[in-house]
């Protein structure tokens, strides 16, 4: 059953209202392959306050449920997949759609919520991965990748479990276009009508739920920024130099 | 008298061969001498006509030598001829040639040409203008190509200035260059002589030299060389003293910061003179330096830096607003990979080091609402710098730009005071404007765009890229574009072109490439543009683009041009210099406004008409003849020098080459080739055949 958003968004045509847009900075759809697929109405109102709060950014909080061949997926550039297993397999023409998405800018995330390693979404991830990028495969993400300090400073673990030292990724002409999480990076979010989170993070607790929330701000960050965090590190060299060229003086090496 | 063979070697055998075989046949045979006789004689005279003999009488003649008179037709040719004189030294030197080729009477073939003219390194007739560039190499070569035989003499008459002689070892030594004009008898400061690069790049300093000379000055007197940007601005200036031979010169390091010709005047002050020349560097841009600022991340910034990024013609700093002050991260700042935006390094110290700044959905009233910062933004683009604003909830009216004085003038399309950010969707509208990528929103998959600031019409002066036409019916300036001094400006109202990367098919590099590419003025907005060099010999120069707004690759314009002014009307001759550049000299006389107006039409199509007016310098005052630069001309190719003035009558011709003499032929017969010779052996043998007949032989 798909939500309510998303019957609204393809009832009326979106060029006409303007909901093919996002309406902030960033927006999350979900890309729909199943029941067994699906996060709970609400899944991702904490971490759009968590957003909020802590950056300049201003998430969109409708959240699309999209199936791969749905044209507004190209509306959404982060999508993410959350599975306890593995989903259906996919058409020719779906991964053919995902293939134009990944070229397109977008950032896809597999959510592997079954808390376990080398399960049969783990094996469904990693194949995905090698047929929207051929010649690609999930590696884990060392640890000066720009993600890990696209906001936070991050050391790369966190989620409700703890099975996964860094999430993975397979690139896309230099950028981490798959990202893969084993520690479920979604599961944290979820919060009772009390505000206590629905489900316990295993085994640091809510440290370990910090954690994950810095890293998949990082995440959400690193998909809106690039490697900006590595020019940050060379722009004083840059400025340097042009200040230096500038002044007749020879150049600099960072 | 001569005798000569005319047969090839084949033949004079066979003709030797022919008696011996005639003997040989005849020899022991019954037959009346009489026939013998009259049969050898036949085979004597058939010899003869096979060796083909030519008589000739040979005498020694005297013949003219052939002597040229190179008169330089170039800049410092246009000067008085001496001080007070009223004809040009071109006019004076083309005079004396003619005198001196009707002057020498039978013993000389002399021929006067001017060089180079506009199109060929020699011409008969002077050209209309005085060209810049002179090369005499080029005309040395041109002359020993024309036919009528090798150049016994070749006189170039010139004043010595700026002229580019040919390589040592490649010319004859048949030249004698004469000074024209009469030396300097008291002190006279030379124009200076700038060594500059041909081009330089943007915002890099390069240096140049300036060199000039204080004739008859003792060593070591004080003097002064200065560097003025066009308008007569002071930009560096270096003391100097003179040396033994008068000369001071200073090394410059300048910098530009505007794409294409920048202009300047080099300044020598010495013994109370001062003399003026100009030079011109073309700037050139090493990489295109982009410098952009962005609000919040958003899909939108991620998209337009990856493809700066990704484009290694760009040099990228790019700093993005991570975190508001309010936003509380709850976090010691030592978990946080933040650093402080360096507002006053980058709107202060560095913006111009920049070729373009963008500013992405930027809130200037948070960040930059000093006026200092504002005005330094203003003053990048007067500068030359370009300047794209993209809109998004911060920026426009939104972010409250209408009471940014100085920067709310800078932009190019209306803005209103009130919130003016809408999520709606909206359509665009491409204009005819060559920043715009109508192909980007052009067929079935093209997106449909949601998000933009509702900017009003293009402000006065400005003109529109695209427009919008948003779901609720309002409409106005999408992305529009307006000048400021020597940089423009452009507004891009939605930060959602990442949409157009979203949908594929290369739409997004079609628009920011073309976007980018006006902005840094790589693109300009007319096809032809028409520039002028005040400088003496004045030169104008149309860079033309063809219909894709690309340089012409080859010559495909055709050109109608005038320049009018106290002088009359006269109409410049251009000639292409390759990537779309048609330069002319502009044709005499100089003095006040002139006007040049163009009209350019590409293979048969309109393409611009522009105009211009200014005031081209004309030739100083009498400038002597550079004695000295001739001399070192002369010295190392074997020539010799002389003055114009001293080398009239006797003097001429001990200059001109000795008289030589030719073998001419007087008379000549070839009787081997007579009708005559073949009726006599037809002769001999009808009365060989009658001998014959008559002794009662077959």
């Amino acid at each position: 059953m798909r939500s309510v958003l998303l019957v609204a968004a393809l009832a009326a045509p979106a060029w006409a209202s303007g909901a093919a847009a996002p309406a902030g900075d960033f927006a999350i759809a979900e890309l729909d392959l199943g029941p067994d697929c699906r996060l709970p109405e609400g899944n991702w109102r904490e971490a759009f306050e968590f957003i909020r709060r802590n950056t300049s950014v201003e998430p969109d909080p409708s959240v699309l449920r999209l199936e791969p061949e749905d044209p507004l997926l190209h509306y959404r550039p982060f999508l993410v997949l959350s599975c306890g297993k593995a989903p259906r397999a996919l058409s020719y023409r779906e991964t053919a759609a995902l293939r134009l998405y990944i070229a397109g800018g977008g950032t896809l995330l597999l959510n592997n919520s079954s808390g376990a390693r080398r399960g049969s979404f783990e094996s469904w991830a990693g194949r995905l991965a090698g047929l929207l990028l051929p010649g690609g495969e999930l590696e884990a993400l060392d640890g000066a990748h720009p993600l890990f300090k696209s906001f936070f400073l991050s050391r790369g673990r966190g989620g409700r479990f703890d099975v996964q030292a860094a999430p993975e990724a397979a690139f896309y002409a230099g950028r981490a276009a798959i990202l893969y999480s084993a520690n479920d990076l979604a599961g944290i979010w979820p919060v009772s009508a009390a505000g206590a989170p629905v489900y316990p993070c295993l085994p640091g607790g809510e440290a370990q739920r910090l954690e994950g929330r810095r890293l998949f701000l990082n995440m959400v960050m690193y998909s809106l920024t690039g490697s900006y965090k590595e020019d940050a590190v060379h722009q004083p060299f840059l400025l340097e130099k042009m200040r230096r060229l500038a002044a007749g003086e020879g150049d600099v090496s960072p | 008298m001569t005798l000569e063979l005319g047969s090839g070697w084949g033949l004079l055998l066979a003709a030797a061969l022919l008696p011996v075989a005639a003997l040989r046949l005849f020899r022991g045979r019954s037959m009346p001498s009489a026939s013998v006789i009259l049969r050898v004689a036949s085979f004597l005279l058939l010899a003869a006509a096979l060796a083909d003999p030519v008589i000739s009488r040979v005498e020694r003649r005297p013949s003219p030598s052939r002597v040229a008179f190179l008169v330089d037709a170039g800049a410092a040719m246009a000067g008085p001829c001496h001080e007070g004189a009223a004809e040009t030294r071109r006019v004076c030197a083309g005079a004396w040639a003619r005198r001196a080729a009707a002057s020498a009477g039978e013993k000389v073939s002399a021929s006067v040409f001017y060089f180079p003219g506009p199109l060929l390194p020699a011409q008969e007739d002077p050209p209309a203008s005085f060209p810049r560039d002179r090369d005499l190499g080029a005309a040395l070569a041109w002359l020993s190509s024309e036919g009528g035989g090798p150049w016994d003499r070749v006189f170039v008459l010139t004043s010595g200035h700026d002229l580019r002689p040919p390589p040592v070892g490649t010319c004859g030594s048949g030249v004698t260059l004469l000074s024209v004009g009469p030396p300097s008898a008291g002190r006279r400061l030379s124009a200076p002589r700038v060594s500059a690069p041909p081009f330089a790049y943007l915002h890099m300093p390069f240096r140049v030299f300036a060199e000039s000379r204080l004739e008859n000055a003792p060593p070591g007197a004080p003097a002064s060389l200065e560097i003025l940007s066009s308008d007569g601005k002071l930009i560096s200036s270096a003391a100097a003293r003179t040396d033994a031979y008068g000369v001071f010169g200073a090394t410059f390091p300048l910098r530009t910061d505007v794409l294409g010709s920048a202009a300047y005047r080099a300044r020598a002050r010495a013994g109370g003179l001062t003399a003026v020349s100009g030079f011109g560097v073309q700037a050139v841009r090493e990489k295109l330096r982009v410098l952009y600022l962005s609000g919040p991340p958003s899909f939108d910034y991620a998209a337009l830096r990856g493809h700066l990024k990704s484009d290694p013609g760009v040099d990228l700093v790019s700093f993005v607003i991570l975190r508001n002050p309010e936003d509380a991260a709850g976090v010691a700042e030592k978990d946080l990979s933040l650093i402080p935006f360096p507002v006053h390094e980058l709107f202060i110290r560095d913006l111009r080091n920049f070729d373009v700044l963008i500013l992405h959905a930027f809130d200037l009233r948070r960040f930059a609402i000093g006026g200092p910062y504002l005005q330094a933004v203003e003053s990048f683009v007067a500068g030359g710098g370009g300047l794209l604003v993209i809109g998004g909830p911060q920026a426009f009216g939104s972010g409250g730009y209408a009471g940014l004085g100085p920067f709310q003038a800078l932009l190019p399309a209306e803005v209103s005071a009130a919130p003016d950010y809408s999520e709606e969707a909206f359509s665009v509208e491409p204009a005819r404007h060559p920043a715009a990528a109508p192909e980007a929103f052009a067929g079935t998959g093209a997106p449909q765009l949601g998000g933009l600031n509702l900017l009003g019409g293009p402000a006065e002066g400005a003109r529109l890229i695209y427009g919008y036409r948003a779901a609720s019916g309002a409409a106005g300036a999408l992305a529009a574009e307006r000048g400021h001094g020597k940089g423009r400006v452009v507004v891009m109202a939605s930060p959602r072109t990442w949409m157009l990367k979203s949908a594929g098919g290369g739409r997004y590099s079609a628009f920011w490439e073309k976007m980018l590419s006006f902005l840094d003025g790589t693109l300009g907005l007319e096809r032809v543009s028409l520039e002028a060099d005040e400088n003496y010999p004045p030169r104008l120069r149309l860079r033309v683009l063809g219909p894709d707004y690309r340089p012409l690759d080859r010559d495909a314009a055709s050109i109608s041009a005038s320049v009018s002014g106290p002088g009359g009307a006269r109409a410049p001759d251009f000639y292409f210099r390759g990537g779309g550049i048609y330069e002319a000299e502009v044709p005499p006389p100089f003095g006040g406004r002139q006007t040049v107006s163009a009209r350019v039409a590409v293979d048969g199509r309109a393409a611009g008409s522009p105009s211009l007016s200014f005031s081209p310098a004309g030739p100083s005052s009498y400038v002597p003849p550079d004695l000295r630069a001739l001399e070192e001309m002369a010295r190392p190719r074997g020539w010799s020098v002389a003055r114009m003035e001293e080398s009239g009558g006797a003097a001429l011709e001990k200059l001109m080459p000795p008289p030589s003499s030719t073998e001419v032929r007087t008379w000549s017969a070839a009787p081997g080739r007579s009708p005559w010779l073949l009726a006599v052996l037809m002769l001999l043998l009808a009365a060989e055949f009658a001998v014959r007949r008559r002794a009662g032989r077959d």
